[in-house]
């Protein structure tokens, strides 16, 4: 009997609890059982900024445009500028749905939360629509027509891309819609102003230009303003500057800013991977208001001298001081070691300065807490007068717009007596928009609009001229030898819009490639 | 006085396994132990009422040819008044005359002889070669070799003891059919090897299961090799069945050394050894690479850089400071490095108790400095009977301490290596006065020398206890409470880094600031499990039977602490830095696993072989509607041997046997895009991605992970045949398996739609197959001094997918070199495919290229396989595949007098070998260099027959990583000797001198000699497409081994 008895215990032993094969995670919310609570729901939303836009693209994007070069193609950038991008090697992808996804899972969800005010509901929604429009924005431009998706997709969702129009629409509505639902949101969140700034690049995008004029004047009522001083507005003292419409926001510790020492030169620690070019220097106009080729005031032999202020501030050229010496990239014997010919140094000989003036503000360059900005109010200034060139409703409005921006930037204001044709004004307006942002990234997406990538795009860029640079007042003794850095080929029939990466095509069969690729 | 002979020591072998069996049938309790040995010593109740004239009986134990024979067992008939011979044969034992004594020794026929009156009597015992059989270790129970009808290989722990390996998997390397090993690394404390049973049947953790001592772990690696004393890999479902969902990839089951019915022997095995490296790539000078770059940039429409002057001055080494020629590669390896290894073992017991106690230390430097490893560990085994109950534990604890150098980027040694291999010979380790060179991302050498430490601590504590009670005849039952406890932290602590321009003297780069990262895991895993078995024989009808319960709980947590800032590179406690700035980050996870497995086995007449197993498995990782499953398995076999008609071959042939089997096995592992296991893939989960709003960090969730509701368990269908074939009283031993194994709903993570946002979660897709064959025979032959003992294995393994679910398409890894599609192996290299370079104008000019503005002679010349007007990823091809298509391996021993060698080699064939980016080597500046692979570089007039491409810098279109092409897909087939050893053991009499039982000192030599078809400078086992790895290394060795 007694080993019946043990037997019989054994089976017991044998039978556990149902539930022990029920385990669910210890640290991570499930989806199922969350959104119950206000701050739930914010931390969803927060959720969709978390990577919703970079320093890293406000930076490198001048890369891929007559702007700027990078010198290692392994980063992303070089390739779509030389021309030379293919499917299977495209460079940096945009096409990812990452954020739409998480900006639709937020929308899809939101309203299981039942304790949200109808007005707070909306609000938190339209900043999701925002993040997603913005996406939108930047998939319609480089590479057109994408699949539009506004509902959590399935695992296999097979859908062709829609067209170009279509997203551009879609843009625009949505901004549209969600700017007044936008009023009042905290810094660093998307805003009004920042919903009426993006519908006004949208809408110049697509030509729409009175809608753009518009939208740009919604911006205006604002209460927006610049800086006086243009230099200052990339300090970290002037994050969340009244000139700043839109941030893609930093904190030091756990969200942290960890790219801005790609730019300084090797004698500051700087990995010198953005060269500004040749070109984008001969932009600047002279002191007198005059491009280069028209003032008396330059002179190739010394050619950064008398020149618009915003050069300096955008350009460490060869004898400009930065970091506490005189920058001597087009000398070989130069004891900093930044002579432009070895690698890991620039290309052109020049670097970018915005963001990095003083390399020594930040405690880590590699780990800071620095705002990048996305959209600030001078560009909304030009685009405002450009759209109203583009009209040819030249009024006053548009020349105080653009002398608005000139007159900070030191440059005396819009001689009417030159500029006075639609013609003369857009060539003003086009210069004047390359000068003030140039090096935040936007420079790309203006070749596109103003179909210049086949003047501007196609063949050598150039660098500094070579010479010497005198360490003790940065004086230039500059030869006639110019650095030349690569030659770049642009078809128009092809390059204004990216190749769509491979992958995105082989697990999304529906999707086709872009014409040429 | 003789020599110590063959015999001697082989009977010492066949002593070691009776101690290993004997106490496995105290731990897993069944009777078939005694069918394997047909000597145990029963229990018998003394007679207390004999009471006779007692006699002081003396005598000498030896075999027919009058060689002594150690450790017999010598009883008096019916009583437990016993005594075990001396190792010259000879015992002594109290006896009352006119009784009868019984003799056995394993091995031999047992005796029984009535002493009569006498005093002192010589016995000579009979060799039984049937008592030969060897018994392996299969699920939950041991089987004689010979009634298997699955397929197992096993090993015992001869040939894997006075190795100087520092990892159980590696010292498998070679040894069984079918178990394909492979070691990446020869970094001390990482240089772990990755095993493959049959071939890769899922495309998840290919890892086979691990039981040791009964208990399901999750690593052997931390395992002392001297502990083990048995090896057995199931490798076909029919013996696998019965550990379910867990053991689709083969199970590997081990059983630690036990003591046993003997007097303590205390054993010491130490070696000191010197470990070198076996191959590293080599890179151009300086000077011959400004040469190359000059002609790259030539090349890409750019400017020379390097002056004739300059180049010269490169080459004559006159101004070092601007001009060097750094070695980089041997600035940062040492020539050599240390290892020692010890180990003391002390093990005895009587005939109801056994104990096993060992302590074990191994210390390996690096052939880099800062790079350690140190290992403790301490194992207890004992066990005892008392009436019907059997108790016994397993303790074993291991603390492991592994040092690297690290980096102020990742914080580990990798990068470390990596930057050696990338960072230019033109680039100035340190300045005549005394400042550091350096590129963009700094200098590894001044890493190294700044001392910045990655200190990872591993201690694992298992244990495996148990009970068991033979409740009535050939039943018994058993519980288990197994657990395992793994500790571990990883510190990083990166010391800052100041670099200067050496001419002025100026700041420069900063690495910094100095920050410690901490991460503490802690693991455990629970088992609890019943196990009931039943075995009797009536007749000629013996039948078994096995059923158990048994639940296993897992769980994980982590901790992580950062701070940076401190005040000195000196103390790096998290204490010591700034609060400002500090992080804490931490998580844990389980799972859960429940079982009821069965099994029947049965016999009849030694002739016919017949056994089924069953196991439910239900997974916490699988939505409750579909996570239970079932997986059975049927197999059998003919011992025809044994039939009546093969009477009259037994002169030549000793065993012949067919088996064959057919099972069932599931697969639960689901592992996340990046590699880490994923306890809750069918859940929807929002991670924590948070964002900073004015300055300030909030806390934000947002699903990241895809996530499949549908999941349900990957399983493989399995079916084996084998023949085992004795010739010559086993001296010819042939082994022969083939298998085809399905794998079905694998669950694959695999690329989805581009509009879904989230990583791809696993799915139950495609199936693939695995068929093959493995084979082995062995060849013994002993005459007087003189014996020798070979095995040599081979197995042929053909991996294909049968299906995706996607009409045939290529799915294209992350990686961008490999892919998985129907009719191919799993992960096969795919690219272009190269057909020499293109040396002919017009051929350039009329053939398809990838991109018209840079194509130039010189380049590789990629077949255009869809004939349209470019190359592109349409063209892309299957190039191989990384998975060998024959694994070898042979050990040959030899033993002579005192003498032994022995060598093992192995080896694999039909594998494919991708070298890419560093370990090729670039020419972008300062931040790459060309390997001498470049020497070949093609060039119209310098080098017009040269057969590598074209130098370029910044243009892609031949590039090793950017452009991946069969002409960086090489055969990386190799013979390799792993082992070689020579040893001496000390004759009986300095033994006796020395007051020691046996002494023997050896020299061994590990991957002394390597044969490959793999470019110079290459590992064959390197990963595939690594772009630095630690080299494997070479050691020599001396070691001793002492039984006192």
């Amino acid at each position: 009997m007694k080993k019946y008895t043990i037997l019989g215990l054994v089976l017991l032993l044998m039978t556990s609890c149902s539930d022990f094969l029920d385990r669910f995670p210890l640290g991570t919310e499930s989806n199922d059982t969350y959104w119950k609570t206000e701050s739930q729901a914010n931390a969803a939303l927060v959720g969709c900024y978390n990577d919703w836009y970079s320093m890293e693209n406000i930076i490198y994007f001048d890369c891929t445009s007559d702007n700027a070069y990078n010198p290692f193609s392994w980063e992303g950038w070089q390739i779509a500028a030389t021309g030379a991008a293919t499917p299977s090697e495209s460079g940096r992808d945009f096409f990812s749905y990452t954020t739409i996804t998480r900006c639709n899972t937020f929308i899809a969800n939101i309203d299981r939360v039942t304790t949200l005010s109808e007005v707070k509901r909306n609000q938190m929604k339209a900043e999701a629509r925002f993040l997603r429009a913005f996406n939108y924005f930047m998939k319609v431009t480089l590479y057109g027509g994408v699949p539009l998706v506004t509902e959590p997709a399935a695992m296999n969702a097979d859908q062709p891309r829609d067209s170009k129009e279509k997203i551009i629409d879609f843009v625009i509505s949505e901004t549209k819609e969600i700017a007044p639902l936008l009023a009042g949101t905290g810094k660093g969140h998307a805003s009004t102003g920042a919903a009426y700034a993006l519908k006004a690049r949208m809408e110049i995008f697509a030509g729409k230009y009175a809608e753009a004029a518009a939208s740009c004047q919604e911006v205006m009522k604002l209460g927006y303003a610049l800086l006086p001083d243009y230099k200052s507005i990339f300090f970290p003292e002037n994050e969340n500057s009244k000139e700043v419409i839109l941030n893609v926001e930093y904190e030091e510790t756990s969200y942290s800013d960890d790219i801005l020492g790609v730019m300084p030169p090797a004698s500051s620690g700087g990995w010198s991977s953005i060269n500004p070019t040749q070109s984008l220097v001969d932009n600047y106009e002279c002191v007198d208001g005059k491009p280069i080729n028209e003032s008396s005031l330059y002179n190739a032999k010394d050619p950064y001298k008398n020149r618009d202020a915003r050069l300096a501030a955008t350009i460490v050229y060869p004898g400009a001081m930065y970091n506490g010496a005189y920058l001597n990239s087009i000398e070989k014997s130069d004891p900093t070691g930044d002579y432009y010919a070895p690698y890991g140094r620039s290309k052109t000989g020049y670097y970018p300065r915005k963001y990095v003036d003083n390399p020594k503000i930040y405690a880590d360059i590699w780990k800071n807490g620095m705002n990048g900005i996305v959209i600030r109010y001078a560009e909304v200034l030009l685009t405002y007068a450009e759209a109203k060139i583009e009209l040819n409703q030249i009024d006053q409005s548009v020349y105080d717009a653009i002398n608005l921006v000139r007159v900070r930037a030191g440059l005396p204001i819009v001689d009417k007596t030159i500029y006075n044709s639609q013609t003369k004004m857009r060539e003003l307006i086009r210069r004047e928009r390359r000068s003030e942002l140039a090096m935040e990234g936007i420079r790309w997406f203006d070749i596109c609009r103003w179909k210049i990538g086949e003047e501007m795009m196609n063949g050598k860029v150039y660098g500094a001229l070579l010479g010497t640079v005198n360490a003790t007042n940065g004086n230039l003794n500059l030869t006639n030898e110019r650095i030349e850095v690569e030659t770049r080929i642009f078809e128009a029939n092809k390059h204004y819009v990216w190749p769509i990466p491979q992958k995105y095509i082989d697990a999304t069969p529906s999707i086709k490639q872009n014409p040429n690729y | 006085m003789k020599k110590f002979s063959i015999q001697r020591k082989a009977f010492l072998k066949k002593k070691a396994s009776l101690v290993f069996v004997s106490f496995l049938s105290i731990t897993i309790g069944t009777t078939q132990f005694a069918n394997a040995t047909e000597e145990k010593t029963p229990f018998v109740k003394s007679n207390p009422l004999v009471t006779q004239q007692t006699i002081n009986l003396r005598g000498v134990i030896k075999g027919t040819d009058g060689e002594p024979i150690v450790g017999a067992n010598v009883v008096v008939k019916g009583t437990s008044n016993g005594t075990i011979s001396d190792i010259d044969g000879n015992f002594k034992l109290n006896v009352s005359a006119n009784t009868t004594i019984k003799i056995s020794s394993i091995g031999y026929i047992t005796q029984e002889i009535n002493i009569g009156n006498k005093t002192s009597i010589v016995i000579n015992l009979v060799e039984d070669t049937k008592s030969l059989d060897e018994v392996v270790v299969v699920g939950y129970s041991v089987q004689k070799k010979v009634n298997l009808t699955g397929s197992v290989a096993a090993i015992s722990n001869e040939k894997l003891e006075a190795r100087p390996v520092t990892s159980t998997s590696t010292a498998l390397q070679g040894l069984l059919p079918g178990v394909t090993v492979i070691q990446n690394s020869g970094q001390p404390g990482k240089d772990n090897s990755s095993i493959r049973v049959r071939g890769i049947g899922t495309l998840n953790d290919s890892n086979p299961m691990y039981v040791v001592d009964g208990m399901v772990v999750s690593t052997i690696n931390d395992l002392d090799p001297n502990d083990i004393a048995n090896i057995s890999v199931l490798k076909d479902a029919a013996s696998c069945a019965i550990y379910g969902s867990r053991a689709a990839n083969g199970v590997i089951l081990i059983t630690t050394k036990k003591g046993g019915n003997k007097q303590t022997t205390v054993k010491y095995d130490g070696y000191f050894g010197l470990q070198t490296p076996t191959a590293q790539q080599e890179y151009l000078s300086s000077a011959d690479y400004a040469v190359l770059y000059n002609k790259a940039l030539i090349n890409e429409g750019k400017k020379a850089v390097y002056t004739d002057d300059q180049i010269q001055k490169f080459r004559d080494g006159s101004d070092p400071d601007n001009y060097p020629n750094t070695d980089w590669i041997g600035l940062i390896f040492k020539d050599n490095a240390f290892q020692q290894s010890h180990r003391l073992e002390v093990s005895g017991g009587s005939d109801k108790s056994a104990f096993m106690i060992s302590l074990g230390y191994l210390d390996q430097n690096g052939l880099i400095a800062l790079s350690d490893f140190k290992r403790y560990n301490a194992r207890a085994n004992v066990s005892t009977q008392f009436k019907k109950w059997t108790f016994g534990m397993n303790l074993s604890y291991i603390y492991g301490d592994t040092q690297e150098p690290s980096n102020p980027y990742t914080g580990d040694m990798y990068q470390i290596l990596r930057q050696a291999n990338r960072i230019a010979p033109f680039v100035t380790n340190q300045y005549s006065n005394g400042y550091y060179g350096y590129i963009p991302d700094g200098n590894p050498k001044q890493w190294l020398d700044n001392g910045s430490i990655r200190n990872e601590k591993n201690n694992t504590f298992r244990g495996v206890g148990n009970v068991a009670l033979d409740l009535f005849e050939g039943f018994k039952i058993q519980q288990t409470i197994s657990y395992e406890y793994k500790g571990s932290s990883d510190e990083k602590f990166i010391k800052d880094s100041q670099f200067y321009n050496w001419k002025t003297g100026e700041k420069t780069l900063y690495q910094g600031p100095n920050s410690q990262t901490d991460i503490r895991y802690s693991a455990m895993t629970l088992n609890l499990q019943t196990l009931m078995t039943y075995n009797r024989t009536f007749g000629k009808h013996t039948v078994g039977a096995i059923a158990g319960y048994s639940q296993d709980y897992y769980r994980r947590d982590w901790t992580k602490g950062y701070r940076k800032n401190f005040l000195s590179n000196d103390l790096h406690e998290l204490n010591a830095g700034s609060a400002d700035g500090q992080q804490a980050n931490g998580d844990a996870e389980e799972f859960a696993l429940q079982s009821y497995f069965g099994r029947l086995t049965y016999d009849y007449d030694n002739r016919y072989l017949f056994e089924a197993n069953v196991r439910r498995d239900g997974t916490s990782r699988i939505t409750e509607d579909g996570r239970w499953g079932t997986f059975p398995s049927f197999s059998g076999a003919w011992r025809i041997i044994n039939e009546s008609f093969m009477a009259n071959t037994k002169s030549i042939l000793s065993d012949l046997k067919l088996r064959a089997g057919w099972g069932l096995l599931g697969n639960q592992n689901v592992i996340k895009s990046n590699g880490d296991p994923n306890y809750y893939p069918y859940q929807s989960l929002l991670a924590q991605k948070n964002y900073s709003f004015d300055g300030k960090v909030v806390l934000g969730v947002t699903p990241v992970d895809g996530f499949n509701p549908n999941l349900k368990w990957e399983t493989s269908e399995s079916t084996n045949i084998g023949l085992d074939l004795g010739l010559l009283n086993n001296q010819l031993t042939i082994s022969a398996d083939a298998y085809w194994r399905t794998t079905k709903d694998i669950l694959l993570i695999t690329p989805v739609s581009a509009l879904y946002g989230l990583n791809a979660p696993a799915q139950n897709i495609g199936k693939v197959l695995n068929r093959g064959f493995e084979f082995q025979i062995g060849y013994k032959y002993n005459k007087g001094d003189f014996g020798f003992n070979s095995i040599a294995n081979m197995s042929y393994n053909h991996n294909e997918i049968l299906d995706l679910g996607n009409n045939g398409a290529k799915i294209w890894n992350e990686n961008g070199y490999s892919f998985l599609q129907e009719g191919y192996p799993i992960n096969a290299y795919g690219g272009y495919e190269s057909i020499g370079l293109f040396k002919d104008p017009n051929d350039l000019k009329n053939s398809a290229v990838i991109n018209r503005s840079r194509a130039g002679l010189g380049d590789l010349k990629y077949k255009n396989q869809n004939n349209d007007d470019k190359i592109d990823g349409d063209d892309r091809v299957y190039l191989g595949s990384y998975a060998p298509k024959f694994v070898f391996g042979l050990s040959l021993d030899f033993t002579w007098r005192e003498f032994d060698l022995s060598m093992q080699f192995n080896g694999a064939a039909g594998v494919k070998g991708y070298v890419k980016n560093e370990m090729v080597g670039r020419l972008n500046g300062n931040t790459s260099k060309p390997t001498t692979m470049f020497e070949d570089c093609w060039d119209a007039t310098t080098n017009p027959n040269g057969k590598f491409p074209r130098p370029l810098s910044s243009w892609y279109q031949n590039d090793s990583e950017s452009t991946p092409s069969s002409f960086w897909i090489i055969n990386a087939s190799y013979l390799r000797m792993k082992n070689f050893q020579v040893g001496y053991t000390f004759p009986q009499k300095v033994c006796k001198f020395l007051t020691v039982s046996k002494v023997r000192v050896y020299y061994s030599g590990q991957n002394l000699l390597t044969l490959s078809g793999f470019s110079k400078g290459f590992d064959p086992e390197a990963p595939a497409g690594a772009r630095a790895y630690y080299p494997q290394v070479k050691v020599n060795t001396l070691g001793l081994s002492v039984t006192f």
